[in-house]
């Protein structure tokens, strides 16, 4: 469960107001998507979510405590992935068990399934220049997935990808959500993606980023949801809300 | 990739020589002497344990300043780099001191820490410290702090974030940088060992000038010049160890990494003449020289200028057939990335090189004899004509495999100074090879060649009589080979590896298939230079063990 109350917050001492009072809140294993137009705020507010922002007003409470830090129970796929360019793929994927000490069996047992399951056993003493961006993609998802997290921050994580690759691994993450039973958030710019993985879909209004709605999406995370009728009703809503910003 | 380093620096001596050679032959005065009698002079040094001695000492000083330097410089970069209130404090103290040319320093020293190893090694690691401190530190400042945050949203400390993705990021910087400043750490070694001490290159130049022993400073110059070359490439070769990651991309930008700004330009250059079937040529030119022995005794210099009249030619023949093919090139796909189709080299700066190459080789002809001198400019012309045959037959793979056939006549002729029927065998085992394998590269640019309406055997026959014609030249190859155990009546030795040389033939033809062409590169090269290489070694073990027998 995590809990967004008020949440507000300035850069350059105050001038530039990015977030304006953002309340919303997430149950267990549910999604959200988050949608607004570029420079709103959106990749801040996901760093407030995280811990690593720690100066803001209003509260975010996960799991009943009000969040101080990182935590090993929040993975966060960053906007330009974040994979280590000097570090193998197996090495990019064992740095988080590495980081907080579990043993060397554990990593390499942890690191050998995700990257069999992934598809990218194969690739695993590739660095990351050599992959493509869907490659990369999943080596990030990987790398999150090893420390075993309750909560999965995604800021804008297919949008280098080409329809295909997209949808595919699209397929890949809600199989994953609903294995694990992930809480994610998804920040994304496209309006399909968001329908098809956010159970809400925030939509935020320009700087600072305030929230214009919240859309229900129950069906979202169906593999079959994507030809539905119901699906390109919500996108065309999705659509229509996102104009009159 | 690593072979056309090699060859960069077998060019750019050979250049460097004749540019020598002409200048002492200008100057006539022993300051300068020519390049055969200072290479004579230094291997005559190799021979002395005095020489070795102040080698070990120049490359025991140099060598320890580099380690203590980057042993310092690395982690205080780092530390500055990675804490911004140290980089306020310490910065604005390196930039203030960093235009003053440390060298001044050194009197100083010399006062402090005496005369020995001390003060030189503190004198080189002061000036190689502030070049890897400063590249360090702008290598740690440069990373992306996305970096860091992902590594924080794993619950990373400071530890972490420094082993982790701080010293691996400044490595290469670091390296960079130390591999640049191995010229100036050089310079600086020369200068500190040029007074108050008795051992080292620097001082070995320095008594040989006292002493007037002009070629014996050019012993120590060419003692300094190879310590540097060999710190440069082991650093290379380090640091593409340790930073593996930095050369995963493709094989041109590998390169550029590779080469130093100022190198750069070479490196294309480099590139333009890239290795390919010549290079095994070589070793036919040395097995000829180990057949002409018979005749005549061989001398340094003949060797000398053999392989200059070899580079020149070479490098001449490729700058031109790229240039010819420019137009041709651009449009495939697979050669679209040469140097001249792809802007890396102009028109003119191509030509420049041309005409520079082919004076290299016309002038080492002439160091050789006149007939060789003469017999330069229709050799020449076949090499350049090689380039248009492509466009009007398909006899072109024959006319490549004579042109480079030439070299073990050449050889001979260089030598002996008369032509020889005996080693033409050599050439047509030469000829039939290299044509043999022409084919098998121009399968795969048949559907290209039959666009451009280009001439070659698989274009004109198709792949699978192509295939048939190149096995039936290796044949030929291989059966000339073999009579050259009679005409020369070598050692049975010989025929040991000419039946190893049959079976990589036959490795070679099993391993292209008509609907697959996939191998045709990398297993190539490298079954190729074992092939010329193996011959050589054949015709050298047939003619030494020939007497025993
Ligand atoms: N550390 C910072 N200091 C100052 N300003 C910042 C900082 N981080 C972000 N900003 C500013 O805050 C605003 C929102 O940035 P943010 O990255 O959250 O936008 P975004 O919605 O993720 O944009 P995009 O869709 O382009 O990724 C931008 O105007 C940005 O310049
Ligand atoms: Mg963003």
């Amino acid at each position: 469960m995590i809990y967004a109350d008020a949440l507000c917050k300035h850069f350059d001492n105050g001038n530039l107001e990015v977030l304006d009072n953002i309340s919303f809140h997430v149950d267990d294993g549910d999604s959200i998507a988050i949608i607004g137009p570029s420079g709103c705020g959106k990749t801040t507010l996901l760093y407030i979510l995280s811990g690593l922002i720690r100066h803001f007003s209003g509260t975010v409470i996960i799991n009943g405590k009000e969040i101080k830090g990182p935590s090993r129970k929040t993975a966060f796929i960053l906007q330009d992935f974040g994979l280590l360019p000097w570090k193998t793929v197996w090495q990019n994927v064992c740095l988080g068990m590495k980081i907080n000490g579990f043993s060397k069996k554990e990593q390499n047992e942890t690191a050998e399934k995700l990257l069999l399951n992934l598809g990218l056993l194969q690739h695993k003493d590739y660095y990351p220049v050599r992959l493509s961006g869907g490659e990369k993609q999943r080596v990030a998802i990987a790398r999150s997935l090893a420390l075993n997290p309750e909560i999965l921050l995604m800021d804008e994580p297919f949008s280098s990808l080409d329809t295909f690759a997209r949808e595919k691994l699209q397929n890949i993450l809600t199989k994953i959500w609903h294995a694990n039973r992930l809480t994610m958030i998804i920040v994304t710019h496209n309006i399909e993606e968001a329908v098809f993985l956010g159970k809400k879909i925030i939509v935020l209004s320009g700087r600072p980023a305030s929230i214009k709605t919240i859309i229900n999406n129950p069906d979202a995370g169906e593999l079959t949801y994507r030809t539905a009728d119901s699906f390109f009703a919500t996108c065309k809503m999705v659509r229509k809300m996102v104009e009159d910003i | 990739m690593r072979s056309s380093t090699t060859f960069s620096y077998i060019l750019s001596v050979s250049i460097g020589l004749l540019v020598w050679k002409l200048l002492a032959m200008a100057v006539a005065s022993p300051v300068l002497p020519s390049p055969e009698a200072a290479f004579s002079a230094f291997f005559e040094s190799c021979k002395t344990t005095a020489f070795w001695k102040n080698f070990g000492i120049s490359a025991y000083r140099v060598v320890a300043s580099i380690l203590i330097a980057w042993s310092l410089a690395f982690p205080i970069g780092v530390f500055i780099g990675y804490s911004k209130r140290l980089d306020k404090v310490v910065s604005p103290m390196i930039f203030m001191t960093y235009p003053i040319p440390k060298i001044v320093f050194l009197p100083v020293i010399l006062l402090m820490f005496g005369l020995g190893d001390f003060s030189k090694i503190t004198m080189i690691s002061i000036i190689l410290f502030f070049q890897i401190l400063v590249a360090t530190r702008d290598g740690v400042q440069a990373i992306d702090e996305k970096y860091f945050d992902s590594l924080l949203s794993m619950g990373a400390t400071d530890v972490d974030i420094l082993k982790e993705v701080v010293f691996p990021a400044a490595l290469p910087h670091s390296f960079t940088a130390l591999r640049i400043t191995t010229g100036t750490a050089i310079s600086v070694l020369f200068f500190v060992e040029s007074f108050a001490t008795a051992s080292g290159l620097g001082y070995m130049i320095m008594d040989s000038w006292a002493k007037v022993a002009y070629t014996q400073i050019f012993v120590g110059i060419i003692g300094m010049s190879i310590l540097g070359v060999i710190l440069y490439e082991t650093l290379s070769y380090l640091e593409k160890r340790i930073c593996p990651w930095q050369y995963t991309e493709s094989e041109n930008e590998e390169e550029d990494i590779s080469f130093p700004r100022p190198f750069a330009k070479m490196a294309a250059y480099l590139r333009m003449i890239k290795f390919n079937h010549t290079i095994f040529a070589l070793p036919f030119a040395l097995a000829s020289l180990v057949l002409v022995s018979r005749v005549s005794p061989i001398t340094l210099h003949a060797v000398f200028w053999i392989i200059m009249a070899m580079v020149g030619a070479r490098s001449a023949a490729m700058g031109f057939n790229r240039l010819a093919d420019a137009s041709i090139d651009s449009k495939n796909p697979r050669t679209a990335v040469r140097e001249i189709p792809s802007g890396a080299i102009s028109k003119t700066d191509a030509g420049l090189f041309i005409v520079v190459s082919s004076i290299l080789f016309i002038s080492s002809s002439m160091m050789l004899s006149w007939l060789c001198f003469w017999l330069s400019f229709p050799v020449l012309c076949i090499l350049f004509c090689y380039s248009y045959t492509k466009r009007f037959t398909w006899l072109s793979h024959i006319i490549l495999g004579f042109s480079i056939s030439l070299v073990p006549m050449a050889v001979w002729v260089a030598v002996a100074g008369t032509f020889s029927i005996k080693i033409g065998m050599l050439c047509l085992v030469l000829l039939s090879y290299i044509s043999g394998f022409d084919i098998l590269y121009a399968c795969q640019d048949r559907e290209f060649d039959r666009k451009e309406k280009l001439y070659s055997i698989p274009a004109v026959f198709g792949i699978k009589k192509a295939l048939a014609v190149s096995s039936f030249l290796h044949i030929i190859s291989f059966l000339s080979l073999l009579s050259l155990y009679w005409i020369f009546s070598l050692s049975p030795v010989f025929l040991i590896f000419a039946a190893v040389i049959a079976v990589l033939f036959i490795v070679e033809h099993k391993l292209v298939k008509p609907d697959d062409l996939s191998k045709v590169n990398v297993a190539f090269y490298h079954i190729n230079s074992i092939i010329s290489l193996l011959l050589f070694v054949a015709i050298l073990s047939g003619e030494l063990l020939r007497s025993i027998y």
